[in-house]
């Protein structure tokens, strides 16, 4: 209920408005002139004051104005004559909210005391709002800097390194998993220092180009690109990043990068790789036991000939046991080699060297074992009669920065393959051919070693990336293909194949060229562990 | 009348070896290079003794030995077994599996060869 205090010098007036005003459920004060009228408002603060001006004495008009001395937003009607408009708009002028006239209209009077009544309410909710809005603002305000501390605090302690620069390229963010990874501090970075020191020359630009493309992520994004980064000490760092493009409304403002320090991870990746290979050539020495027993029994087979041939004059067995010898000495040496290179973390051995002379050693070896006086003197392989071996070699492929021992072992590996690939055929009149050929490529030069032998079935071909897989019982180790890929690999080259069943196999072997090479440059080799047919 | 033996063996290497052992004992010898080969020729050259790789292509050295021993004309000649598996591994559990009804290999050798034993082996198979 609303408390209406009422001033005026004539008490019937008093009386009739505090009646009717009484019944309208408005809690009435009464004063009969303007100084108990300013005691009676500071008594008992009412919203609305309803005043008569012309009083004897502290008038209406000085009523007004101490009233709102006291508290501005008091709704103050007053009551006027009606030839006292101009005493009106006076209190108008004043902030009175109202005014009505004399003779007092009941009705008049209530919607005076009705707007006042609004506005008090209107007042009131917009300092509830004004008040709400402070609170609002405040907390809105705690909030930011709350979000602000936690991202500031994320970037900071973040395990990954994370820096953020302007458009321009000024670095604006740094934070410590940075300055660990790189060793520069944030103070003589940010502002200061050219986002490309971080990176080795080219580097910087090329995750520019790569996060303006789509490759990794789409455009303006960067999604686990592995990369290097170098630090104040000149050590290059593998990298894993991932950035973006900062936009302000569509316009792009800057980028920012996460940077994963691989360096650990590779250590474990090659650590678990040495291991797994230790490991495998554990399982490979037990699995070759008959292979090595083969070998042993052709040994001896050799010395016992060569004996007997002595021993009782026989000289026909002489040159049979002695090949027999030399072919099982070349075996065992051949899987010393391949076990030596598995098992071990070499380094290739690049050089200067010509491809074209790699393949045409080999080609001089394999001619020699396949058509020379040794494999006359002895029938050791009697359906390797037919096979025939080819050399096309790209005359345009120039010095190459690789290595020719590696190369020269991946190549004897295919060749042995595809002659064992041809004696596997079971249709004995089928001139079997093998062609060594070398091509120059865009990126770099490539090997193939075609044979028009047995081919593989689709199940052979899943299984070829299988550890030890062999299909030449105990004839094959399973390692010669595992050799080879571990040494394409190595070379930062790639291995492929294409197969069909009673119509032979292509392998494939790409390597970069240059001395630039690293491992990015061509797809690393296939799927899964190699291994030998 | 000299003893006759068949030797198969996918290798040449091998069939030279156990050749030069036997040879030189005055055996006669037949070879064969597969099982295919090797049950045709001891169905017509009846030999005394055989002499069989049982990790060999295609018709294997298992069906070979089970194809002899179910044949009524070569199931009594005394088979050696030659072959770089160890005694006692998956390969007994393989060839008994297989042939259950059949006997076992009256000798076993293995890679690499004994020619001492090989030669004592084949002399008391065939007194």
């Amino acid at each position: 209920m609303s408390k209406v205090l009422l001033i005026d010098d004539e008490e019937p007036i008093r009386k009739v408005l505090g009646l009717y005003l009484r019944s309208n459920d408005y809690e009435v004060i009464t004063a009969a002139d303007g100084r108990e009228g300013i005691e009676a408002f500071q008594q008992e603060s009412p919203a609305v004051v309803l005043t008569d001006i012309k009083m004897p004495g502290m008038d209406g008009i000085e009523v007004l104005k101490r009233v709102k001395q006291i508290n501005s937003e008091t709704e103050v009607i007053v009551i006027t004559g009606h030839a006292d408009m101009d005493l009106a708009i006076q209190a108008l002028q004043l902030d009175a909210s109202d005014f009505i006239t004399k003779p007092v209209d009941n009705q008049a009077l209530l919607i005076a005391l009705k707007r006042a009544q609004e506005r008090l309410e209107l007042r009131r909710k917009l300092k509830e709002y004004t008040d709400n809005l402070e609170v609002m603002v405040q907390e809105a305000t705690e909030e930011l800097r709350k979000a602000h501390d936690f991202q500031t605090n994320l970037i900071q302690n973040s395990i990954d390194g994370i820096m953020a620069s302007e458009k321009s390229g000024t670095i604006v963010v740094f934070n410590r998993g940075m300055e660990n990874l790189v060793g520069y501090g944030a103070d003589e970075v940010i502002g200061k220092m050219p986002m490309e020191n971080i990176y080795p020359p080219g580097v910087g630009e090329t995750i520019n180009e790569t996060l303006n493309a789509e490759a990794y992520g789409g455009k303006n994004r960067l999604v686990n690109y592995e990369s290097v980064l170098i630090s104040r000490s000149g050590e290059e760092i593998p990298a894993r990043i991932s950035g973006a493009t900062l936009f302000d409304a569509r316009e792009a403002t800057g980028v920012v990068c996460f940077f994963q320090d691989l360096r650990e991870i590779k250590r474990l990746q090659r650590e678990l790789i040495q291991s797994e290979r230790l490991s495998a050539i554990g399982q490979a020495v037990a699995g070759m036991a008959h292979y090595t027993k083969n070998i042993l029994n052709g040994l001896q087979g050799g010395v016992y000939m060569v004996n007997t041939s002595l021993k009782k004059n026989k000289p026909d067995l002489l040159p049979k046991g002695w090949a027999m010898v030399e072919n099982n000495v070349g075996r065992i040496s051949d899987l010393v080699m391949n076990m030596l290179i598995y098992s071990k973390e070499r380094e290739p051995d690049n050089v200067d060297c010509s491809p074209n002379d790699i393949a045409q050693e080999v080609y001089d070896l394999m001619h020699e074992t396949l058509e020379g006086e040794a494999s006359k003197l002895y029938d050791l392989m009697k359906k390797q009669y037919k096979v025939k071996l080819f050399k096309d070699l790209d005359p345009s492929i120039n010095k190459c920065y690789l290595d020719p021992t590696g190369i020269h072992r991946c190549l004897l590996n295919l060749v042995t393959n595809a002659i064992d690939a041809c004696t596997l055929e079971s249709d004995e009149d089928k001139d079997f051919s093998i062609i060594i050929r070398t091509r120059k490529e865009d990126n770099g030069i490539r090997f193939d070693v075609v044979d028009n032998g047995s081919g593989m079935t689709e199940e052979v071909q899943e299984k070829l990336f299988e550890r030890f897989f062999s299909t030449k019982g105990p004839k094959g180790t399973g390692l010669g293909l595992l050799v080879t890929r571990k040494i394409i690999d190595e070379q930062g080259g790639a291995i492929s194949f294409e197969s069909a069943p009673g119509k032979g196999t292509t392998f494939t072997m790409r390597f970069p060229c240059g001395k630039e090479s690293s491992g990015n440059v061509m797809a690393p080799a296939g799927q899964g562990e190699p291994s030998g047919t | 009348m000299a003893k006759k033996i068949l030797i198969v063996d996918d290798e040449v290497e091998q069939i030279d070896f156990a050749s030069a052992i036997l040879e030189a004992s005055g055996y006669a010898l037949i070879t064969a290079m597969d099982g295919k080969e090797g049950m045709k020729k001891a169905r017509t050259e009846k030999p005394d003794l055989i002499l069989m790789d049982i990790m060999m292509p295609e018709q294997g050295g298992i069906g070979m030995y089970q194809n002899l021993k179910h044949d009524g004309d070569t199931k009594n000649i005394p088979v050696i077994i030659v072959t770089g598996i160890t005694r006692g591994g998956p390969f007994d559990n393989l060839l008994l599996r297989q042939g259950q009804d059949i006997p076992g290999p009256d000798g076993y050798i293995e890679k690499p060869m004994n020619p001492a034993a090989v030669l004592k082996m084949v002399s008391d198979l065939l007194s």
